[in-house]
């Protein structure tokens, strides 16, 4: 996959269930 | 008279001779395939308490059927079986390298990894873009406020719509 001139991209340890369990924001809703 | 009980007398021991040796080549025949199973399942015994370590195990069979030239514990092993029974352990963990080391070397070159809280600041620093990469049916049911939905099968048709010059944070679930 060519990158397109992103190089910087990091990833969250924990995914989704790691930030929720912290109770920070969150919001619902469709694809912007 | 004398003559054809004479005959059947031989012809008699000859069948006799020829059920004996019948009888005979069965039971070396059994006995040839007794000794052939008693021989295997030592050798799968050791391979089942050996879970962890299989090519390793490999190795310590070979030098158990021939003598080691290097190792003096393989030498002692083919002249006693209660040797042969506990040497492979010994040998499999000194050699073997411990299971973690292989689990965490092909992902950790990937990507960095940020925590939850680091995450939250970088936000509030502004220049970070959070990419959510679950389906979009997954990011409609809840996301992190202000992520983008980015399915993962579709990153790359959609790199253009990634903000240049920002750093990107994905998370899935």
């Amino acid at each position: 996959m060519k990158n397109k001139g992103i190089t910087n991209v990091a990833a969250l340890y924990g995914g989704l269930d790691a930030w929720r369990a912290l109770g920070y924001p969150m919001a619902t809703g469709a694809t912007q | 008279m004398a003559k054809q009980t004479h005959a059947e007398n031989q012809s008699n021991s000859s069948r006799n001779t020829l059920i004996v040796m019948t009888l005979g080549a069965l039971l070396v025949a059994g006995l040839v395939g007794w000794a052939l199973t008693r021989t295997v399942e030592p050798a799968t015994s050791v391979m089942a308490g050996q879970e962890q370590f299989p090519t390793t195990t490999v190795a310590t069979n070979t030098s158990s059927s021939t003598p080691a030239v290097s190792d003096p514990n393989a030498t002692t092993s083919t002249l006693s079986p209660i040797a042969s029974s506990t040497s492979p352990v010994t040998f499999t963990s000194d050699t073997a390298p411990p299971p973690s080391e292989h689990s965490q070397s092909p992902e950790k070159a990937a990507v960095d990894r940020i925590s939850a809280e680091d995450l939250r600041e970088r936000i509030n620093g502004g220049n970070t873009v959070v990419v959510d990469v679950r389906d979009a049916g997954s990011y409609a049911q809840g996301h992190i406020a202000g992520a983008i939905s980015m399915p993962f099968a579709s990153v790359e048709a959609q790199l253009d719509a990634i903000p240049k010059g920002k750093q990107i944070v994905t998370y899935c679930t």
